[in-house]
């Protein structure tokens, strides 16, 4: 028997299309993640007593770690149930759910990046609105906002992955 | 409500239909063989059966060309007659 034929169709698990639920919670994860970054990082800088500040410290680092989980698993090949990120490999198919997703998060993008940037504005004239921490933080929800938002869309539209039928 | 209206019903008059279900069947193709035939990823040829996706003028002749069909036989603007009432008249139950 030659090597080919006893070769697996499954992909390997670095290949693995995620179902949907999996991109879902992924998308909970990045997002509820970073909500609750701000509410800790808000927690730790209202000074709370010894032992409080420890236990915020630790749902801050945890919380973290779960947001970046859900960023760097979303960045790859979940992004629209295909096996290669490379749009030169994606069909006509693909390439109209990519664009639509594009498409569809690009006023939602476009809305936070003004936001953002009226804000360093309006820092930048008003020293007393300057806070270096809220700005570190805006930029790492734009960052995440601009890598993950088509995905996130997709996560919610585009359905499960069909088993192959070549076994 | 007026505009989603408008939208449902320009989707229904957008749709097309196909046989390709019936002609893969036929000729014992899996989706992923036929998708391979076709340049297309296989989880297209699944969105084309189920009426989910309409294909491209481009991808529509290639799909007619590999069944040796005309395209019309394929595909359709209103939903195709049975096989059994087509070939023996009696209509589907």
């Amino acid at each position: 028997m030659s090597v080919d034929r006893n070769w697996s169709n499954k992909l390997p698990v670095s290949d693995a299309i995620g179902s949907r639920a999996l991109r879902r919670r992924k998308v909970v994860a990045l997002f509820g993640g970073y909500a609750l970054m701000g509410v800790t990082a808000l927690g730790i800088m209202a000074q709370p007593a010894e032992p409080v500040r420890i236990a915020v410290g630790l749902i801050f680092i945890a919380v973290t770690l779960a947001s970046l989980w859900g960023w760097v698993s979303l960045l790859g090949r979940t992004a629209i149930n295909a096996p290669n990120i490379s749009a030169d490999a994606f069909d006509e198919r693909q390439l109209a759910r990519r664009n639509e997703a594009f498409s569809r998060t690009q006023p939602a993008l476009g809305f936070s990046i003004a936001a953002c940037a009226l804000y360093a504005l309006a820092a930048w004239v008003m020293p007393q609105l300057r806070a270096p921490g809220l700005m570190v933080y805006l930029l790492y929800g734009l960052l995440i906002l601009s890598a993950t938002l088509p995905t996130a869309y997709l996560a919610w539209t585009e359905a499960d992955p069909e088993p192959r039928d070549d076994a | 409500m007026a505009k989603t209206l408008q939208n449902s019903t320009s989707q229904s008059e957008s749709r097309i239909y196909n046989r390709i279900a019936v002609l893969r069947a036929e000729r014992g193709l899996t989706r992923a063989a036929l998708a391979e035939a076709l340049g297309v990823n296989y989880q297209t040829v699944g969105y084309l059966e189920r009426g989910e996706y309409n294909p491209s003028l481009e991808l529509a002749f290639r799909i007619a060309e590999y069944f040796g069909l005309p395209l019309d036989a394929v595909f359709a603007r209103t939903p195709f007659t049975p096989m059994s009432a087509a070939l023996y008249g009696r209509e589907e139950r």
